[in-house]
């Protein structure tokens, strides 16, 4: 059963990270787009700074998962090491305790927040987005973080 | 909030993830403050610092500085620095330093340039007869110039979490302190160097300095367009940013041709990976900082520091003091969003200059990285070197205190610091 499910956490974390790379490029594109844009009209091209604005937030909310996937979150972890198997192992548990908060936490409050969130962002004037669209990565990050739980000590920096 | 501050430094002790210690402090900040409905500004502060505009630049100079470490630029860099210092006694160990300022206007992270310049340079320096451990520091205490010549991602943090400071500045700000710092060092270096008749290497040639030159110059492009883009108002942040990832992948790609699908693909799993420590810690901060602006433990710290002494020289010192001991157990990153919103504004009340007192701290808390402890850089280096960690502290000592004369002068010297961001028009 675990370890069904820390395959399927590694899928789920291999797709983020696919993912988050697509995203990085689309925004890396527009980007460009809009610097040769006003280059070449002298104009601002405003939809290029909306639809950044639109896939930032997915890209830093799930970045945040694939980090602690990866266990690369920076921790103090040289006096924690420097106790007894038992005590490390306990620590260890209220560490991944805590990350099951943060992400129960990012869950729920998340849920809240997509809920409530009711402004449009203007992407120009012809398409509006529900601010609902960005507000989701909450959420949603908060689930991808939950499965990723059953890697245990790896989200803290340990070894697999 | 004296609830937070425990909760904060008892998780730190145990190996929490830093960010996440901030978040669980901030809340049970929140909480004393407004009771358990309180915690619900999780979502909505969280969200709130990882998508402000300006940090769509955080993925861009991470990109920038993978590829550029992949792209074999370090080789070009060292042979055209080597083409500098001649017969000059201990030229290698001055080539490391030259070639981290180089790297300082191109990457902007200590770890990250410590493993390309080191990877390349401790090997070498060792077959020429310098100690393994001196190789280490020399190669780790230059990297940490760095995060201070712009582009930065600290910088963009610093700015991010406390607004009172533009990048823009920030980067205009570290020119002078970073080039004091490759100074200082090579001053330290020129010494150790005479002392233990390091070598140099054949005599300066004009022809040799041309050629390693003409090799390395398209590399200058990235700090051409990043800052000078920036700095001479010809793009924002994010513009600068993008072309620079742009320019550095075209370099690698068609220029030195050094880049294969499994660079791009490795630089930008650790792009996304990296850019994932870095929000945590951002969303992180602006939950800590809402209980920490509500709680009046900024009023309370700038209180403490005037207990010390009302000489404005004397504290700033002490605040050097605090923000050196606290780099050197909390890594340089989490260390400036946990101390930059109690500490700026404090200093700021009592009368000290933002953007001096920013770029005041990021010195001192850089030196975190050199460090013991906790000195991540010069860990990674004393482990390419292949030395013990205690070697490499100990052979870190005369480039250390470098570091602390350019962070008094910086701290006593706000012309200095202010100089550049006042000749550019940064600041007013």
């Amino acid at each position: 059963m675990l370890a069904n499910l820390r395959q399927l956490s590694d899928r789920l974390d291999g797709a983020v990270m696919v993912l988050c790379g697509v995203l990085i490029a689309i925004m890396f594109s527009i980007s460009l787009f809009g610097i040769a844009w006003q280059t070449a009209t002298g104009h601002a091209l405003t939809w290029a700074t909306s639809m950044a604005r639109l896939l930032l937030p997915w890209i830093a909310m799930l970045s945040v998962t694939v980090a602690f996937k990866r266990g690369e979150h920076i921790a103090m972890a040289m006096l924690a090491a420097r106790l007894p198997g038992r005590l490390q192992a306990l620590l260890s548990a209220v560490g991944v305790a805590l990350v099951a908060g943060f992400a129960l936490a990012l869950v729920w409050y998340g849920y809240g927040f997509f809920a409530d969130s009711n402004e449009l962002i203007m992407v120009s004037d012809f398409l509006q987005v529900s601010g609902k669209w960005v507000a989701a990565s909450v959420p949603v990050s908060g689930l991808v973080l939950l499965l990723h739980l059953v890697q245990g000590r790896v989200l803290l920096g340990a070894d697999p | 909030m004296s609830w937070a501050a425990g909760a904060f430094l008892l998780l730190i002790a145990i190996g929490v993830p830093i960010g996440l210690v901030m978040v669980a402090a901030g809340l049970v900040g929140a909480v004393s403050i407004g009771g358990l409905g309180y915690l619900e500004i999780i979502a909505d502060r969280f969200f709130s610092g990882v998508s402000g505009f300006v940090l769509i630049a955080v993925p861009y100079f991470v990109f920038t500085a993978e590829i550029m470490n992949r792209s074999g630029l370090t080789e070009r860099m060292v042979a055209f620095a080597n083409s500098l210092f001649g017969r000059m006694p201990g030229a290698l160990s001055h080539v490391n330093i030259t070639v981290s300022v180089f790297f300082a206007g191109i990457t902007g992270a200590a770890v990250t340039d410590t493993v390309a310049i080191g990877k390349t340079l401790i090997p070498a320096m060792k077959r020429e007869g310098y100690g393994a451990a001196y190789s280490a520091a020399v190669t780790a205490c230059s990297s940490i110039i760095g995060p201070i010549i712009p582009p930065s991602v600290i910088m963009i943090v610093y700015a991010t979490t406390l607004r009172d400071v533009s990048v823009l500045q920030l980067f205009a700000a570290g020119i002078v302190p970073g080039l004091l710092m490759a100074g200082a060092l090579l001053v330290a270096s020129g010494w150790v160097s005479w002392r233990r008749g390091y070598a140099g290497h054949e005599r300066i040639s004009l022809r040799r300095i041309v050629l390693t030159g003409i090799a390395t110059l398209p590399a200058f492009g990235i700090p051409i367009i990043i800052v000078g883009g920036i700095l001479g108002g010809l793009t924002t942040l994010t513009e600068a940013g993008a072309l620079g990832a742009a320019y550095s992948l075209a370099l690698g790609l068609f220029a030195y041709r050094s880049l294969d699908l499994a660079d791009l693909r490795g630089a930008l799993v650790n792009t996304v990976s990296f850019s994932g420590v870095v929000f945590l810690l951002l969303g992180a901060s602006t939950v800590l900082g809402w209980a920490v602006t509500r709680s009046g433990v900024a009023r309370e710290a700038a209180e403490a520091i005037r207990m010390v002494s009302t000489d404005p020289v004397v504290q700033i010192l002490v605040v050097d003091l605090l923000l050196i001991a606290l780099g050197m157990v909390i890594d340089v990153l989490p260390a400036v969003v946990v101390a930059a919103p109690v500490l700026a504004p404090a200093m700021v009340s009592l009368g000290f200059d933002p953007l001096h007192f920013g770029m005041v701290m990021l010195l001192a808390l850089n030196l975190g990285n050199i460090t013991p402890p906790v000195g991540m850089t010069l860990m990674t280096a004393s482990r390419i070197a292949e030395v013990p960690y205690e070697a490499a502290i100990k052979e870190s000592a005369p480039f250390l205190a470098s570091h602390l004369v350019v962070i008094v002068i910086a701290s006593l010297s706000p012309a200095l610091v202010l100089w550049f961001p006042r000749l550019i028009g940064a600041i007013g």
